[in-house]
């Protein structure tokens, strides 16, 4: 998206391709993940519209069920490695350097590096889609002994796997070792946006826990090929320990996947309603307490794999803890808006819509961590509707309105207001559509992860799949609206909005190739 | 370029913690397995594939009454049928009792594997003490050979009270479906 | 607008639907018919009502605010940024709510966990794709599959009501009598679920589980496996029928005969 900055200077970098693929400049970086995320959110949802067209109606129409499976894992895979993080970490390399006054991140080489191992990652996943036996159809989770079926494709499911944690953990280091050495002079802990604060707590919560899925993966191919019963009830293993390590991992990837948005949120809803953040440093608390409980409430993801009842009581009584501080993070942007001058450009709506929808995934989640109720709603359709709430209008959502939100500053460009607001409610309408009927099949006792069903589902899996065509193609007018702004527009002002408060908007849209050589004077 | 210097120790550190998380999930195993001792999460069954040496007071008699039941997951039924010999009986905890599975090998080879353990409710695994078993190693059937597989075992006093039934279950693998080395 | 043409007729046509045949409360989770499954939809409602009170609290305020202080009504914005009694509040009060759920959370999930004074013990195995059922202490044993003719999967034959839902061989059980199941699988994970009894546990190779229920009314009650298991995960389903005692003692003793009686004739 800065293909236009820096015509005016003289820095020297290679022109074309060679300056993409050896590039270390944290905007070019930046743009990249952006980019990559885009691609991979079309491939992502393209995946989700075979399932949906699937589920359409009962009965096989379109796909084998195993396809289907297929289907469901990699959506997810796509998704969550290819799509929400890549996109945070694309905003964390353009912002936070500029957040913090300073002049790019602090491992340049290491920053090209952990973007380019991506694409060859996700070529490695995405091949096995013509393997022998499939692509990985076993969901997302790995569970074994079912992952262990997987065929050929299972070693390049793994090191992709692998390769994406080692790209992940890469850009988290190097976020890290930026915000913690390069501010400016005076910008304290306590001054950073909350942008830069999420990312920082993101990305310690990467470093501890992407090595463990790293390990886990990495016992399920030595389990598959070379003889070890980690989890093989047979060699004396176990297999409800692989869940116990893939959710010590996946709980706090949860809110990896969630944090930098609280982040992009806090910039937003201030901006738009003119008057300062509401409670800053209870925010970065709260934060940071959902980033340490997070540690400790993995297995509510096991309610029903039999444990103990002490286990199933503490694990349910320190997930509803972790409403407390998210609560306070509501109340906190709502209190933000009262008694502000709003005005509700596309960034402010989604950000509001993030607010409310994210809101709805809360609750859902506050009613799964009931234990006796969770047993009626875990692996059903709820349980879909309540992540999926949390991921689209909610991570989703917060990507788009941080996009909405630079593009002006990144391109130099202002985007055009109307489409971006049909962008807004087109999505916000069948987003629902989609995803509010999954709430009633799943109460209603469908299971998920299965390509057809019995008949009293049939209705609402119909809304749902006619809310997932029509989500998908409206974002054909994001992408539409950001190739259009990138081309050209109406000339962006420095401050780009009104009521915007912070370093980036004291650079000039789009920014110099190299943010602040000489730090910027902090108030 | 102190700077530089300053990143790469900063990353440097964080490197250290990657390599240790890498190495703590490997440590979630036997860690997983010490807490499940201790607190008897997850039916962890390591206790029921070792001998136990429990010093068994018989002094008193007047704890409940509870069952034991037995059953068997024959994962293989056409070549190896495997049943415990009775269902269920009537123990007195700290006391010593004893009771037998049949195999009867149906295939006309040998099979060789082990019996791997398991109970429910599994916070009772810890409580339930075996003196002998079949489990402790491998076995070998014959063709043809029907065997009666011995079990002594004992009920640890400190079972908790609400526990009134205990469910020992064995699956048997064979060796080829056994990992060689783990 | 050929599309919102559609999905207007897909809308209205889904409502008629769901008027005609079965109402909205199908779209809630089902009260069942154990005392259990009766407490944890009533723990359900109950959390579902607190989230809506909540809901209703903070979406009110928040549209009051994008409706009352908006740039275009002229407002100057206010500038406070802290309360620390607000703040304070706003942890205290959510955190006493919360205690308020745990509490019958807890009380249900105590009640859930007692498998005491069990009469009928069943085993329930699960494989790749159906389950076997075997009555403890008798010499009943038999698998259960989907029923469902492939044609009707295909679409080449009108589905059947129960599509999906109909399996070769039901589980028989009493009512009004304590059950306790143990579950294992074969293979890979399965869960054994049905919705109306509240029951849902993992069925993990190597290992048992347990559950235990008293089905308080006869009838024919339809659940499936919930867990991910393969290329049939969804065609897996469960049928359990809860019938009198006397007719249950019947079925059982006849079973057991017929079981027997072949076993006589193979000798
Ligand atoms: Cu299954």
């Amino acid at each position: 998206m800065s293909s236009v900055v820096n015509d005016t200077h003289h820095e020297e970098h290679p022109s074309g391709i060679m300056r993409w693929i050896t590039t270390t400049n944290h905007k070019d970086i930046g743009t990249l993940y952006l980019w990559f995320a885009m691609i991979m959110f079309f491939i992502g949802g393209l995946m989700a519209l075979v399932i949906r067209s699937e589920l359409f109606q009962p009965g096989l129409q379109f796909v084998d069920p195993q396809f289907f499976n297929s289907m469901t894992t990699m959506h997810a895979l796509v998704m969550i490695f290819g799509v929400v993080m890549p996109a945070f970490t694309g905003l964390a390399n353009w912002m936070i350097p500029i957040m913090i006054g300073g002049p790019d991140m602090a491992l340049p080489r290491m920053n090209n590096w952990s973007f380019w191992i991506l694409p060859f990652a996700f070529s490695m996943l995405l091949s096995t889609l013509w393997m022998d036996g499939g692509a990985p159809a076993g969901g997302w989770t790995l569970y074994p002994p079912l992952s262990l079926q997987t065929g050929d494709a299972f070693p390049f499911l793994i090191f992709a796997i692998h390769f994406m944690g080692l790209s992940s953990i890469m850009g988290a280091i190097n976020v890290v070792a930026t915000i913690l050495n390069m501010r400016a002079p005076g910008m304290t802990l306590m001054k950073m946006p909350l942008f830069v604060w999420t990312w920082l707590i993101t990305a310690f919560l990467l470093i501890a826990v992407m090595p463990v899925l790293a390990g886990g993966v990495t016992m399920l191919l030595t389990d598959k090929f070379f003889g070890t019963s980690f989890f093989n009830a047979a060699g004396g293993g176990d297999p409800v320990m692989f869940q116990h390590i893939f959710w010590f991992f996946g709980h706090p990837e949860v809110y990896i996947l969630i944090l930098p948005s609280f982040g992009v949120v806090s910039a937003i809803i201030p901006t738009f309603a003119r008057k300062p953040l509401f409670g800053y440093s209870s925010m970065v608390y709260a934060t940071a307490s959902i980033a340490f409980l997070s540690f400790i409430v993995w297995a509510h993801h096991m309610f029903t794999v039999g444990m103990p009842l002490a286990g199933e009581v503490f694990f349910m009584f320190a997930t509803m803890l972790i409403a407390v501080p998210t609560g306070v993070k509501v109340f906190n942007w709502v209190t933000t808006m009262w008694k502000g001058a709003m005005t509700f450009e596309t960034p402010m709506l989604f950000a509001i819509g993030f607010i409310i929808m994210f809101t709805i995934g809360g609750f859902s989640g506050l009613m799964l961590a009931i234990t006796p109720a969770d047993f009626q709603y875990h692996d059903t359709y709820f349980v879909v509707a309540h992540f999926h709430y949390v991921l689209v209008p909610g991570s989703i959502f917060a990507i788009m309105a941080a996009c909405y939100f630079w593009l002006p500053k990144w391109t130099g460009n202002m985007y055009p207001e109307t489409l971006g607001k049909i962008h807004f409610w087109l999505s916000t309408f069948f987003v629902n559509l989609t995803f509010f009927p999954m709430h009633f099949v799943g109460l209603a006792g469908m299971p998920r992860r299965i390509p057809d069903y019995s008949l009293q589902f049939a209705d609402y899996n119909m809304i749902a799949s006619i809310g997932a065509f029509g989500f998908g193609f409206a974002q054909l007018i994001f992408l539409y609206l950001i190739i259009k702004t990138i081309k050209g527009g109406k000339k962006a002002t420095d401050q780009v909005w009104e009521g915007a408060e912070g370093l980036e908007w004291t650079l000039s849209s789009p920014p110099p190739y190299h943010s602040f050589n000489t730090p910027p004077a902090i108030k | 370029m102190i700077e530089k210097k300053v990143n790469i120790k900063t990353a440097k550190k964080l490197i250290f913690i990657c390599f240790s998380m890498f190495l703590f999930s490997f440590a979630l195993i036997p860690l997983y397995n010490v807490i499940c001792d201790v607190t008897g999460l997850n039916g962890n069954t390591s206790n029921l594939k070792e001998k136990s040496d429990i010093n068994l007071n018989v002094s008193n008699i007047n704890f409940e009454k509870l069952n034991v039941q037995f059953i068997s997951h024959e994962v293989n039924k056409q070549n190896l049928e495997f049943k415990p010999s009775e269902f269920q009986i009537e123990v007195v905890p700290g006391k010593i009792y004893s009771t037998y599975y049949v195999a009867t090998n149906k295939s006309k080879s040998i099979i060789t594997g082990q019996a791997v353990p398991s109970v429910s409710p599994n916070e009772a695994s810890k409580y339930l003490k075996k003196i002998e078993c079949f489990c402790f190693e491998e076995q070998q059937f014959k063709p043809g050979e029907v065997v009666k597989l011995p079990i002594y075992f004992a009920v640890d006093e400190k079972l908790p009270n609400r526990i009134k039934t205990l469910t020992l279950s064995y699956s048997f693998f064979e060796s080829a479906k056994v990992s060689k080395k783990d | 607008m050929f599309l919102i043409k559609n999905l207007m007729f897909f809308i209205t046509s889904a409502l008629l639907i769901n008027t005609a045949n079965a109402g909205w409360l199908d779209l809630n989770m089902p009260e069942g018919v154990t005392d259990i499954s009766q407490e944890v939809f009533d723990l359900h409602m109950l959390i579902l009502w607190i989230c809506v009170v909540i809901g209703v609290i903070v979406f009110g305020a928040m549209f009051w605010s994008i409706f009352m202080h908006r740039k275009s009504r002229g407002v100057t914005p206010a500038q406070f940024h802290e309360s620390t009694s607000l703040e304070f509040l706003w942890t205290v009060v959510p955190f006493v709510i919360l205690i308020g759920m745990a509490i019958p959370a807890t009380k249900t999930l105590i009640k859930m966990y007692d498998h005491s004074d069990s009469e009928i013990h069943i085993k329930i195995t699960g494989y790749q794709w159906l389950w076997q059922y075997e009555y403890l202490n008798t010499n009943v044993s038999f698998y259960s599959k989907l029923s469902t003719p492939y044609n009707e999967i295909y679409n080449k034959q009108e589905k059947n009501i129960n599509y999906l839902q109909e399996v070769d061989n039901q589980l028989i059980v009493p009512v009004n009598k304590k059950i306790r199941f143990l579950l294992t699988s074969n293979d890979v994970l399965h869960a054994w679920w049905v919705p109306d009894l509240a029951l849902k546990k993992d069925a993990i190779p190597g290992y048992i589980n347990e559950m235990s229920v008293v089905i308080n009314e006869p009838g024919i009650y339809r659940g499936r496996c919930a867990e991910l298991c393969g290329r049939h995960h969804g065609f897996m389903p469960i049928v359990i029928k809860a019938v009198d005692e006397d007719e249950y003692e019947e079925w059982i003793t006849a079973s057991e005969a017929k079981i027997s009686g072949v076993a006589k004739v193979n000798k």
